[in-house]
């Protein structure tokens, strides 16, 4: 089913929007959720609960992008569900390797606390991607968003391991000297 | 922690760029891994452009000799090795599967992709090819789930089917040892046991233009090397 038929549906308030969404997405989503958890019963709890915010948020919403929509949705519940498995001393999954590969990019960075500096950030992670080549911003995302392995994505464009090692390695740095040319004091 | 921060931040990046991150498999192979791969695909694939349905036996040395001439594009659609183990070496690239006898110096299997209109192994959707554990199936199939087939290594021959056997694993893999080990600038090693290593390398003769016959697999045992060229026939 066309997305724009389930966002109707949502609007139409019509529980089978909820099904059709599972039904479509549910592989996408607990990919998503497993890769940051590690763990598939929180991570299909997650997605269940995504689904249910999905629920209450559209409408007002109208989402054009509803697979990147609840994309979002399931990697803020499972980030969130991964610190709380954190403070619990359990789970793992990709995130904690994907903090510590980030954590290089603003070493020793200060003031990101503001919301402004986030919004600042933002807007230059998305200008950096934008300048980035599509293989690269694919590969960029499917790390640090997806927090998809080093392995799967060496699978899913076709290189190898240490391919993709090295070339996220390269980008993490072109993102740190990008910062620092837009006034963050790295 | 300021990673958790920017792993945050992230969360507002463009959906177009989410949404590209899942709709599109470059399917590129890494320079390094795709030349072994390659070269051993290559000589498959050789075999197979000359003769799509060849049998095991002399009729690979002919495809092999044919494809040797063969010139060998080093980049994104270089082979990929597959398989190692029980003497047998499986390699493919976007023209097919390939199966080369370590032991009897020669192809002895080749599934061609060009007829199934399966050689798409870069874009979208694109087709994967896995070995199975026990080296004796290859499975490849469309990203998209719509087109699934099965090849036979000791049948050499291929069926289309619904779904895989749950039962067969896809899980062998090869570690990459290339940093470590490069033979050439054109070379790809991976490590295969204690003290043991399979690599390919690419060794054009003069300036010449680079075919499958300058293909080179390196066998590396205790420190002995055994060298075998896949697309040159004795």
């Amino acid at each position: 089913m066309e997305d724009q038929k389930i966002v109707q549906m949502y609007w139409e308030r019509k529980e089978q929007a909820i099904l059709s969404t599972s039904e479509k997405y549910d592989s996408y989503c607990m990919t998503i959720a497993e890769n940051i958890l590690g763990n598939r019963e929180d991570a299909k709890e997650c997605v269940n609960d995504a689904l249910l915010v999905l629920w209450n948020k559209i409408p007002p919403d109208k989402p054009q992008m509803l697979s990147a929509y609840l994309g979002k949705i399931v990697r803020n519940l499972s980030i969130n569900r991964y610190k709380k498995n954190k403070r619990k001393k359990r789970g793992g999954g990709q995130l904690p390797l994907v903090l510590e590969e980030l954590e290089e990019v603003l070493s020793g960075s200060r003031g990101l606390e503001e919301e402004w500096e986030e919004n600042y950030l933002l807007e230059c992670i998305n200008a950096f991607l934008a300048e980035l080549p599509e293989e690269k911003r694919k590969l960029f995302v499917c790390r640090y968003w997806y927090a998809d392995s080093i392995k799967d994505i060496a699978q899913r464009f076709d290189m190898t391991p240490n391919h993709v090692s090295v070339t996220l390695k390269r980008i993490r740095k072109k993102l740190h000297d990008y910062l620092i040319e837009r006034g963050y004091e790295l | 922690m300021k990673e958790e921060k920017l792993l945050e931040v992230m969360d507002g990046i463009r959906e177009d760029y989410i949404a590209e991150a899942r709709t599109g498999n470059p399917k590129k192979r890494s320079k390094k891994l795709f030349p072994l791969v390659a070269c051993m695909v290559f000589l498959f694939v050789v075999a197979a452009f000359v003769m799509p349905h060849v049998q095991k036996g002399s009729s690979y040395k002919a495809v092999a000799a044919e494809k040797g001439k063969e010139e060998i594009q080093l980049g994104a659609t270089m082979p990929s090795i597959l398989y190692y183990g029980a003497g047998q070496v499986i390699m493919y690239d976007y023209i097919g599967i390939w199966v080369y006898d370590l032991k009897q110096e020669q192809l002895i299997g080749f599934c061609d992709f060009r007829p199934l209109q399966m050689t798409q192994i870069q874009g979208e959707p694109c087709v994967f090819v896995d070995a199975s554990t026990d080296g004796k199936y290859v499975r490849f199939y469309k990203s998209d789930g719509s087109i699934k087939y099965l090849y036979d290594v000791k049948k050499d021959s291929y069926k289309e089917v619904d779904d895989y056997d749950k039962t067969l694993s896809w899980k062998f893999t090869l570690e990459d040892v290339t940093e470590t080990h490069r033979l050439s600038d054109h070379s790809e090693t991976y490590k295969i046991g204690a003290d043991s290593y399979l690599s390919y390398k690419i060794e054009p003769e003069g300036d010449e233009t680079i075919r499958y016959k300058d293909l080179i697999l390196v066998l590396e045992k205790a420190g002995k090397k055994t060298t075998y060229r896949p697309f040159t026939v004795k």
